[in-house]
């Protein structure tokens, strides 16, 4: 059994640990859109971004025989039309992958999200309608087009929710695109928050998510330190928080296992939660977070009032992160879980807080080893 | 001609009262008045690293870029008219430097303090510099100093930058010798001023862009990780700063509070490490209160041939009241900026330093008991008996009681 399949972001977090899935199964071949750079070709840069990956899941250079044989780049944009390729010389494939996205969230690169997410994706569509697509498109949504709705949320296309910032929105926009091309019987993916992998706990790339939220966390402190000496520790901050709200983080590999899973699959499902079911607290998350980056635990708050300046500050930076504490989401996955069948339960869903403190810890080294407190300005005038 | 005085240095925290002296230094007939060289030269403590680079000999070329450069804060600034108040270059259209060349760092403040011919003496004083041979960075300096001392017939330098509390460890070690005046002002009005000056909130806002960054945008062309920056922040990298983006930047007393704070311990650690002779602390409200002493105390310290009865006279009649302005801050303020300070208070408390019983003065009987009730009385005396009920208040009013308090 040999299939192509050709993968749209797969230098990226989910792209790459999604290759090294499909890689798992004999014989087949992965064509990659993948933009140059400056300095590296889109093979070179795949390649590398790929055998990365396989270090961060924990594969010897076992792996890399079958990335250097089996995975091809295909230079290209999702910007340009069609995606800037010609698609003459490629395999006709059975299963179509749009996983490349802006992850940022900030209104000042609005314009720049949605051009990507959904000018790139109706791109990708077009692509994968001139390159023949035998099977199924499958995109790489996310479970946070649910916008501001709470409760639960269903596998389903859903109009008339408000986004909280223009990544959700152009995510929303794109689904959109993507469930009307029923001639390519699509499929769309809706992960939660992705951490890093399961066994290993690390992460190759793309630290967005929960990692931007602890990076935030610990520039709070070093910021801290740095006006006033021990000042992170000594001022312990009021932080807004539901205590109900849950975490919903899923592993890599356990998101990559089931993408593949499902897209082999008959199912006749468009929506599927690639979700964790047993999502911890998100407070205890932060507990966690706070822990490990050596800070006083925060007090959790029901609102503002009261806040300090540095409280109301950190609130602000927080900025996309706030929604984590915010509100209750149960995310419905009755047609992953169909799909998958259910009979053996998901290890990669245990997020006790050691569990979660060793996802936390190795993401903290790598950010002391890099971000260390700059020398402080001695200097006069400041 | 080498100076027998040794280097004295007017330390404090930022706005802590400190020009008003070099103002009345500039009038005494001994002594030079060297005014916001170390600010100007550091390009707001963005440049120290390139103004004092670490046991490497600085040439004529980098000296005179130091001293004569048109450094990239300064020069953004002035592009959109947020210079700092003490600038005095002149900027007429008819003169050399204007808002789009931007002006020499020295020319910012130091050398118009000295004279109104300063571009002349700008010129002679490049002609000099490109004379030295390589040497450690701040012996150039020195000798700069010593130049403009001679220049202008005195005997003694003095140098005093805004917010120089902070380079004590750095003076000290790189002029064995040196003097400190340390001018001591309520953290609370130090951090308001603080907070309205367009020079601490740029060193205020680059400290957190550097941060945030992991480099300095104004002086390299990267700009890995910007989309990190807080809009407030993206605005004042230097492709997009305007002086809109500037006057919106948030940051309050409060913040600055905390840094004062921090300033204080992180300063009084530094000079406590100093021979006691070599340091002089002077309270800004002792002063205003009764300058004439002090005025006195401080020119005999920089050396006692100095003390000039008719100098005293002149320079107390320029003292102008200034009103402390944390008292008319709205009480909920006033107790948040109480707070950010009181570690500061704290550490002067600690080192016997408060306000009617300066450094230098005989301490009060009283002083040992202070140390060991002193969280209590730090507050009494620091706070004043209104705004601790108002801080009891507030606390007392918060969501949570378990917010452990920076005091
Ligand atoms: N990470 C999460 O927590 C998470 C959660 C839910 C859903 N998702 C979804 O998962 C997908 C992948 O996210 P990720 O975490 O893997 O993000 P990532 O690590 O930032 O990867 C993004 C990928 O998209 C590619 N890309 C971006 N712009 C492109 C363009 N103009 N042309 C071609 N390729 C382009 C990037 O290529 P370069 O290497 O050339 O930049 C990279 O391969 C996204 O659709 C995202 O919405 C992610």
């Amino acid at each position: 059994m040999t299939a192509n399949h050709f993968v749209t972001g797969g230098t990226g977090f989910v792209g790459s640990n999604l290759i090294l899935e499909l890689l798992a199964e004999r014989g087949t071949a992965v064509y990659a859109l993948t933009r140059r750079s400056s300095r590296q070709s889109a093979e070179d840069r795949l390649q590398s971004a790929l055998r990365h990956a396989a270090r961060a899941a924990g594969y010897d250079d076992a792996l890399d025989h079958a990335i250097a044989e089996r995975c091809h780049a295909v230079e290209g944009d999702v910007l340009s039309e069609n995606c800037g390729v010609t698609t003459g010389g490629l395999p006709r494939p059975d299963q179509f992958w749009h996983v490349a996205a802006s992850l940022r969230y900030e209104e000042r690169y609005a314009a720049e999200i949605f051009r990507t997410n959904v000018e790139g994706t109706r791109n990708a569509l077009a692509l994968a309608r001139s390159s023949g697509v035998d099977r199924h498109f499958n995109y790489v949504s996310t479970a946070y087009v649910s916008g501001c709705r709470m409760g639960l949320i269903r596998e389903e296309i859903s109009s008339g929710q408000t986004p909280n910032n223009p990544y959700e929105a152009s995510k929303i926009q794109a689904e959109g695109l993507v469930q009307q091309s029923l001639d390519l019987r699509p499929r769309i993916f809706r992960p939660s928050i992705v951490i890093g992998h399961s066994i290993t706990r690390r992460v190759s790339s793309g630290f967005s998510g929960l990692y931007g939220f602890i990076k935030r966390v610990l520039r709070l402190r070093q910021l801290l330190d740095r006006i006033q000496d021990g000042l992170a520790s000594r001022a312990g901050l009021r932080v807004i928080a539901d205590p109900n709200a849950l975490l919903n983080i899923i592993p890599v590999d356990v998101v990559a296992r089931q993408l593949v899973r499902i897209g082999r699959s008959g199912s006749r499902a468009t929506v599927f939660h690639i979700t964790n079911p047993t999502p911890p607290p998100a407070v205890e998350v932060s507990r966690v977070i706070f822990r490990e980056l050596d800070l006083p635990q925060p007090v959790m708050v029901s609102d503002s009032a009261g806040m300090n300046w540095i409280e109301q500050k950190v609130e602000e930076g927080l900025g996309f992160y706030k929604s984590y504490f915010r509100g209750t989401r149960v995310f419905e996955r009755t047609n992953s879980d169909w799909t998958l069948g259910v009979s053996v339960p998901e290890p990669g869903y245990r997020m006790d807080s050691a569990t979660v403190a060793e996802y936390v810890r190795w993401y903290a080294d790598v950010l002391r080893g890099t971000t260390d407190l700059l020398p402080a300005a001695e200097a006069a005038a400041a | 001609m080498t100076s027998k005085i040794q280097p004295v240095f007017i330390v404090g925290t930022g706005r802590c009262g400190s020009t008003m002296l070099s103002n009345m230094i500039r009038d005494h007939a001994g002594i030079l008045s060297l005014s916001e060289f170390l600010v100007s030269v550091t390009d707001f403590a963005g440049r120290t690293a390139k103004t004092f680079p670490e046991g490497r000999p600085v040439d004529a070329h980098h000296a005179w870029n130091v001293l004569g450069g048109f450094h990239p804060r300064q020069t953004a600034m002035l592009r959109h008219g947020v210079e700092m108040d003490e600038m005095l270059y002149p900027l007429a259209s008819t003169s050399r430097f204007n808002r789009q060349t931007g002006v020499p760092a020295i020319l910012y403040v130091t050398l118009p303090h000295l004279t109104r011919d300063h571009d002349a003496l700008f010129d002679e004083l490049r002609d000099y510099v490109m004379t030295f041979e390589p040497d450690l960075a701040f012996r150039q300096y020195v000798r700069v100093f010593e130049w403009l001392m001679a220049r202008f017939g005195k005997r003694a330098w003095v140098e005093r930058s805004g917010g120089s509390l902070r380079a004590v460890p750095r003076l000290a070690k790189s002029l064995p010798g040196a003097r400190f005046i340390h001018i001591v002002r309520d953290g609370r009005d130090c951090a308001i001023s603080m907070s309205k000056h367009t020079g601490f909130r740029m060193m205020m806002a680059c400290t957190i862009m550097n941060q945030i960054l992991g480099y300095d945008p104004y002086e390299t062309d990267e700009r890995r990780g910007v989309e990190e920056l807080p809009d407030q922040f993206y605005r004042l990298l230097p492709e997009h700063f305007s002086g809109d983006a500037f006057a919106s930047l948030d940051a309050p007393a409060a913040l600055f509070g905390h840094y004062w704070s921090g300033e204080m311990m992180r300063g009084l650690k530094a000079l406590a490490d100093l021979p006691r002779d070599r340091v002089l602390t002077i309270h800004f409200e002792d002063i205003l209160a009764e300058p004439k002493p002090w005025l006195r105390r401080m020119v005999e310290f920089i050396d006692p041939s100095f003390v000039d009865e008719d100098w005293v006279q002149r320079a107390a009649a320029t003292i102008r009241p200034v009103r402390s302005s944390w008292r008319n801050l709205p009480v909920l303020e006033q107790s948040a900026l109480t707070d950010a300070c009181a570690p500061g208070f704290q550490v002067l408390s600690k080192h016997g330093l408060e306000p009617d019983s300066g450094g230098a003065c005989p301490m009060p009987w009283y002083a040992g008991v202070r140390q060991r009730v002193r969280p209590a009385i730090t507050l009494a005396r620091f706070v004043g008996v209104r705004a601790a009920l108002a801080l009891a208040k507030a606390r007392l009013g918060r969501v949570t009681s378990a917010s452990p308090s920076a005091v």
